[in-house]
Protein backbone atom coordinates (compact mmCIF):
# COMPACT_ATOMS: atom_id res chain seq x y z
CA UNK A 1 0.00 0.00 0.00
CA UNK A 2 1.91 3.51 -0.37
CA UNK A 3 1.74 6.18 1.77
CA UNK A 4 -1.29 8.19 0.15
CA UNK A 5 -3.66 5.21 0.56
CA UNK A 6 -2.67 4.58 4.05
CA UNK A 7 -2.96 7.74 4.86
CA UNK A 8 -6.40 7.30 3.03
CA UNK A 9 -7.32 4.28 5.21
CA UNK A 10 -6.61 6.25 8.17
CA UNK A 11 -9.18 8.92 7.60
CA UNK A 12 -11.45 6.31 7.78
CA UNK A 13 -10.54 4.22 10.74
CA UNK A 14 -10.25 7.25 12.22
CA UNK A 15 -14.34 8.10 11.56
CA UNK A 16 -14.82 4.95 12.90
CA UNK A 17 -13.43 5.19 15.77
CA UNK A 18 -14.96 8.72 16.20
CA UNK A 19 -18.35 7.12 15.88
CA UNK A 20 -17.47 4.74 18.36
CA UNK A 21 -17.01 6.91 20.79
CA UNK A 22 -19.99 8.43 20.13
CA UNK A 23 -21.84 5.50 20.70
CA UNK A 24 -20.22 4.71 23.93
CA UNK A 25 -21.06 8.19 24.84
CA UNK A 26 -24.77 7.47 24.03
CA UNK A 27 -24.67 3.89 25.80
CA UNK A 28 -23.40 6.03 28.87
CA UNK A 29 -26.35 8.82 28.61
CA UNK A 30 -28.84 5.75 27.88
CA UNK A 31 -28.36 4.12 31.00
CA UNK A 32 -28.03 7.83 32.65
CA UNK A 33 -31.31 8.86 31.62
CA UNK A 34 -32.41 5.52 32.74
CA UNK A 35 -32.40 6.64 36.25
CA UNK A 36 -33.54 10.28 36.03
CA UNK A 37 -37.44 10.54 37.65
CA UNK A 38 -38.71 12.33 34.23
CA UNK A 39 -42.65 12.83 36.27
CA UNK A 40 -44.10 10.36 33.62
CA UNK A 41 -42.89 6.46 32.35
CA UNK A 42 -43.23 7.86 29.04
CA UNK A 43 -40.94 10.31 29.30
CA UNK A 44 -38.14 7.52 30.37
CA UNK A 45 -39.14 5.69 27.25
CA UNK A 46 -39.35 8.32 24.64
CA UNK A 47 -35.78 9.36 25.49
CA UNK A 48 -34.57 6.01 25.95
CA UNK A 49 -35.47 5.67 22.47
CA UNK A 50 -34.99 8.70 21.15
CA UNK A 51 -30.79 8.20 22.03
CA UNK A 52 -30.70 5.12 20.81
CA UNK A 53 -32.62 6.10 17.34
CA UNK A 54 -29.71 8.80 17.65
CA UNK A 55 -27.19 5.59 17.78
CA UNK A 56 -28.43 3.54 15.47
CA UNK A 57 -28.40 6.45 12.30
CA UNK A 58 -25.07 6.42 13.53
CA UNK A 59 -24.13 3.15 13.01
CA UNK A 60 -26.19 2.78 9.62
CA UNK A 61 -24.73 5.82 8.45
CA UNK A 62 -21.54 5.15 8.85
CA UNK A 63 -20.65 1.43 10.16
CA UNK A 64 -23.35 0.27 7.48
CA UNK A 65 -21.97 3.29 4.55
CA UNK A 66 -25.32 4.08 4.08
CA UNK A 67 -24.43 7.87 4.09
CA UNK A 68 -23.26 7.11 0.53
CA UNK A 69 -25.89 4.73 -0.74
CA UNK A 70 -28.93 5.05 -3.12
CA UNK A 71 -32.29 6.45 -2.29
CA UNK A 72 -34.23 3.19 -3.06
CA UNK A 73 -31.87 1.43 -0.51
CA UNK A 74 -33.40 4.31 2.26
CA UNK A 75 -36.85 3.14 1.28
CA UNK A 76 -36.38 -0.67 1.57
CA UNK A 77 -34.55 0.39 4.96
CA UNK A 78 -37.59 2.22 5.89
CA UNK A 79 -40.18 -0.31 4.84
CA UNK A 80 -38.10 -2.78 8.05
CA UNK A 81 -37.43 0.00 10.39
CA UNK A 82 -41.43 -0.10 10.51
CA UNK A 83 -41.77 -3.61 11.56
CA UNK A 84 -39.30 -3.45 14.12
CA UNK A 85 -40.82 -0.48 15.67
CA UNK A 86 -43.63 -2.64 15.93
CA UNK A 87 -42.04 -5.63 17.47
CA UNK A 88 -40.62 -3.60 19.65
CA UNK A 89 -43.95 -1.95 20.51
CA UNK A 90 -45.46 -5.90 21.04
CA UNK A 91 -42.97 -6.29 23.53
CA UNK A 92 -43.53 -3.15 25.64
CA UNK A 93 -47.13 -3.32 25.42
CA UNK A 94 -46.38 -7.21 27.09
CA UNK A 95 -46.45 -4.84 30.43
CA UNK A 96 -50.20 -4.87 29.88
CA UNK A 97 -50.36 -8.63 30.75
CA UNK A 98 -50.51 -7.54 34.24
CA UNK A 99 -52.08 -5.37 36.34
CA UNK A 100 -50.80 -1.82 36.93
CA UNK A 101 -48.12 -1.55 39.56
CA UNK A 102 -47.68 -4.91 40.17
CA UNK A 103 -44.56 -5.97 37.89
CA UNK A 104 -41.16 -4.80 39.27
CA UNK A 105 -38.82 -2.79 36.84
CA UNK B 1 -36.61 -21.03 38.88
CA UNK B 2 -39.95 -22.37 37.38
CA UNK B 3 -41.59 -18.92 37.33
CA UNK B 4 -38.35 -16.90 35.10
CA UNK B 5 -38.70 -19.25 31.94
CA UNK B 6 -40.52 -18.43 28.74
CA UNK B 7 -43.43 -20.37 29.89
CA UNK B 8 -44.06 -18.43 32.58
CA UNK B 9 -45.72 -15.63 30.82
CA UNK B 10 -46.12 -13.40 27.38
CA UNK B 11 -43.44 -10.32 28.83
CA UNK B 12 -40.99 -13.61 29.55
CA UNK B 13 -41.57 -15.55 26.59
CA UNK B 14 -41.22 -12.25 24.05
CA UNK B 15 -38.01 -12.03 26.34
CA UNK B 16 -36.41 -15.05 25.84
CA UNK B 17 -37.36 -15.16 21.89
CA UNK B 18 -35.37 -11.56 22.13
CA UNK B 19 -32.73 -12.16 23.43
CA UNK B 20 -32.17 -16.08 22.60
CA UNK B 21 -32.61 -15.34 18.58
CA UNK B 22 -29.99 -12.34 18.66
CA UNK B 23 -27.86 -14.45 20.50
CA UNK B 24 -27.55 -16.71 18.17
CA UNK B 25 -27.08 -13.87 15.48
CA UNK B 26 -24.29 -12.78 17.43
CA UNK B 27 -23.00 -16.13 17.95
CA UNK B 28 -23.05 -17.07 14.13
CA UNK B 29 -21.57 -14.02 13.03
CA UNK B 30 -18.61 -14.37 15.34
CA UNK B 31 -18.19 -17.75 13.56
CA UNK B 32 -18.15 -15.91 10.50
CA UNK B 33 -15.66 -13.09 11.29
CA UNK B 34 -13.34 -15.74 13.07
CA UNK B 35 -13.57 -17.81 10.07
CA UNK B 36 -12.87 -14.67 7.64
CA UNK B 37 -9.70 -13.97 10.23
CA UNK B 38 -8.41 -17.31 10.32
CA UNK B 39 -8.12 -20.20 7.67
CA UNK B 40 -10.18 -17.66 5.31
CA UNK B 41 -8.19 -15.37 4.67
CA UNK B 42 -5.82 -17.60 2.31
CA UNK B 43 -8.53 -16.39 -0.17
CA UNK B 44 -6.57 -12.97 0.09
CA UNK B 45 -3.83 -14.54 -1.99
CA UNK B 46 -5.90 -15.73 -4.78
CA UNK B 47 -8.60 -13.57 -5.13
CA UNK B 48 -8.61 -10.31 -3.18
CA UNK B 49 -11.36 -8.93 -4.64
CA UNK B 50 -13.53 -12.06 -3.35
CA UNK B 51 -12.22 -11.65 -0.09
CA UNK B 52 -13.20 -8.27 0.20
CA UNK B 53 -16.38 -8.57 -0.27
CA UNK B 54 -16.72 -11.38 2.44
CA UNK B 55 -15.11 -9.04 4.64
CA UNK B 56 -17.40 -6.31 3.64
CA UNK B 57 -20.76 -8.64 3.60
CA UNK B 58 -19.76 -10.12 7.36
CA UNK B 59 -19.19 -6.57 8.45
CA UNK B 60 -22.53 -5.24 7.36
CA UNK B 61 -24.07 -8.73 9.15
CA UNK B 62 -22.47 -8.07 12.50
CA UNK B 63 -23.35 -4.03 12.86
CA UNK B 64 -26.79 -5.50 11.98
CA UNK B 65 -26.91 -7.26 14.99
CA UNK B 66 -25.45 -4.36 16.52
CA UNK B 67 -27.85 -2.24 15.11
CA UNK B 68 -30.60 -4.73 16.85
CA UNK B 69 -28.91 -4.95 19.95
CA UNK B 70 -28.86 -0.87 20.27
CA UNK B 71 -32.54 -1.17 20.35
CA UNK B 72 -33.06 -4.29 22.62
CA UNK B 73 -30.69 -3.22 25.72
CA UNK B 74 -32.36 -0.29 26.89
CA UNK B 75 -36.24 -1.52 25.93
CA UNK B 76 -35.37 -5.08 28.20
CA UNK B 77 -32.88 -3.66 30.31
CA UNK B 78 -33.28 -0.29 31.22
CA UNK B 79 -36.89 1.07 30.63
Amino acid sequence: MTIEEQAHFSEHVRRYLYVFYALIFGTLVTVGASYIPFGSHHVNIAVALAIACGKASLVAAFFMHLISERKMIYGLLVFTVFFFLGLMVLTVSAFADFPWHTVLH
Amino acid sequence: MESYGPWHNTYLAIYFTLTGLHALHVICGAIVIAFLWGPGSKLWETDPERFTNRVEISGLFWHFVDLVWIFLFPVLYLI
